[in-house]
């Protein structure tokens, strides 16, 4: 080989290292991303690891009263789920009137509530809660008054349930 | 330098060996071997010879010798001319010995080197003339020790003794002709090591990030249930505090009256539940288990008797509580 072709290879040697330098620039932009998703998967990992029960979502919106329905309607099912439970506890209802929904703007959620006027012994009006408790819904007594009448209890309370505002977007 | 250094790799070419000739040449001009021969050769008493050269300024001394030993090869003239050029640099000099070692130096510049047999006045005189010089020293030859005059010649000039039959450009394109080889496999290697080095940052970074995309897709789902759970949290805690407020009604209510039915001469006479406040009157006996384990139900921030009084006709008590229930707190783990 003469020094010609010596002259070429050294002319060569040095545009590789200048391509070396320029992969290398590229190698270290990997070895940075490498770096950052070593990290991201560890923490992915760590993630899949500790995976925690997540609740039932759609079961805890069974909660409230029926979205789509309209407030009278619902009002409407509250008061005949309350005569029946009543029927069944032999708590005598007198009178049940409704009152006017609410609207929490905060929380998007509409308080329905019953006023109920009832006559009956301690051992119903117990029934009677204990079965209120159970359908599966939320439901508040406030406004609770029971005063003794002769041999019954008479009883003025106010039932509340909620629904959820239909969310439209 | 070592001895055993000087004898392997210089030799000195003696006066009786070697043919000297000097010239003038331009600065500029550095002949290289073949064209040394060229120019030169002619002027060689020798069939077959080295010609030893040195410049001196302008000057071209040669000395042309039979047989070169080693690849430095110091002209005794030379050695000799620097010794003496020291005592006078216009004059014939006359090493006596067996023979005659005549140096001729003129203007600082050695002239000419040879050996005589015979050296009388008269062939003094004629060197003389010949070189137009006004001085002739006659010197004994032991004070021109060879050795002695080699180490007073400082190594660092050895280089341009330095013999070799080819030239120094010759020689570097030599060495770089057997370079190109090792070169070669160094860039070679460098070159795969690089390629593979690269494709394995860049596999491994794809792995990785498929195994990212992999595992964050399992976890998406996770994740928005997370967030979801999350909204739904926070929406019950709003809900509880905002609405329901204060204790569950329905639990408060079984738990006074279970504690009013401990005692079965206890008898309700009338029970207010509105927001907070309630209020529950009792005819008992005693009305201080009732307050008590009212208390400690957890249900209430406050709970006291307001008034008692006894019902002579029925020999018992009638006793009025008073109770504000316990707001409904936010959790603080989020």
């Amino acid at each position: 080989m003469d020094s010609k072709n010596i002259l070429i290879l050294l002319v060569a040697f040095t545009l590789l290292v200048n391509f070396i330098n320029y992969v290398d620039r590229d190698e270290s932009k990997y070895i940075k991303k490498i770096e950052l998703l070593t990290k991201r998967v560890a923490k992915e990992k760590a993630l899949l690891g500790k995976r925690v029960k997540i609740l039932d979502i759609n079961s805890s919106n069974n909660l409230f009263f029926d979205t789509k329905k309209d407030n009278n309607i619902l009002l409407g099912e509250f008061q005949k789920m309350v005569k029946k439970i009543a029927k069944k506890s032999d708590f005598k209802i007198t009178n049940i009137s409704w009152g006017t929904p609410t609207l929490n703007e905060k929380l998007n959620i509409f308080i329905l509530p019953l006023k109920i006027d009832a006559m009956s012994t301690p051992h119903s009006f117990a029934k009677f809660t204990k079965s209120i408790i159970n359908i599966g819904k939320i439901v508040k007594l406030d406004m609770l008054t029971i005063r003794k009448s002769r041999k019954l209890l008479s009883y003025r309370m106010y039932l509340f349930a909620y629904k959820k505002v239909l969310n439209e977007k | 330098m070592q001895k055993s250094l000087k004898e392997k790799y210089i030799s000195i070419i003696p006066i009786e060996n070697s043919f000297f000739y000097s010239t003038v040449v331009d600065d500029s001009i550095k002949f290289n071997r073949e064209t040394l021969y060229l120019n030169f050769a002619h002027i060689s008493p020798y069939l077959y010879f080295e010609i030893v050269p040195f410049y001196d300024g302008s000057n071209l001394l040669l000395w042309f010798t039979p047989k070169i030993d080693k690849i430095v090869n110091i002209p005794e003239a030379y050695l000799l001319f620097l010794e003496l050029s020291q005592k006078d640099d216009n004059a014939i000099f006359i090493i006596d010995g067996d023979i005659f070692r005549v140096i001729v130096i003129k203007d600082g510049v050695l002239k000419a080197s040879f050996i005589s047999y015979n050296m009388g006045e008269l062939e003094k005189q004629s060197l003389l003339d010949e070189y137009q010089l006004e001085n002739i020293y006659s010197l004994p030859s032991y004070r021109y020790n060879i050795d002695d005059m080699l180490d007073n010649y400082s190594p660092i000039h050895y280089y341009k003794w330095y013999f070799s039959n080819q030239s120094l450009k010759d020689k570097a394109l030599k060495y770089l002709d057997l370079s190109v080889v090792p070169i070669s496999i160094i860039i070679a290697i460098f070159i795969s090591f690089e390629v593979l080095k690269d494709n394995y940052i860049e596999d491994k970074y794809n792995l990785l990030k498929q195994e990212y995309l992999s595992i964050k897709k399992q976890n998406d789902k996770y994740r928005d249930d997370l967030k979801n759970q999350k909204k739904t949290k926070e929406f019950f805690e709003e809900f509880y505090y905002d609405i329901l407020i204060y204790q569950n009604s329905f639990e408060v209510i079984s738990q006074i009256f279970h504690i009013v039915a401990n005692d079965e001469n206890n008898t309700i006479k009338y029970f207010k539940l509105s927001g907070d406040s309630i209020n529950l009157s009792v005819e008992t006996h005693n009305a201080i288990p009732i307050l008590n384990q009212s208390l400690k139900s957890g249900y209430f921030d406050e709970f006291k008797i307001k008034s008692s009084r006894e019902l002579r006709r029925k020999k018992i008590n009638e006793v009025r509580y008073e109770g504000k229930l316990k707001r409904l707190k936010k959790s603080s783990d989020g």
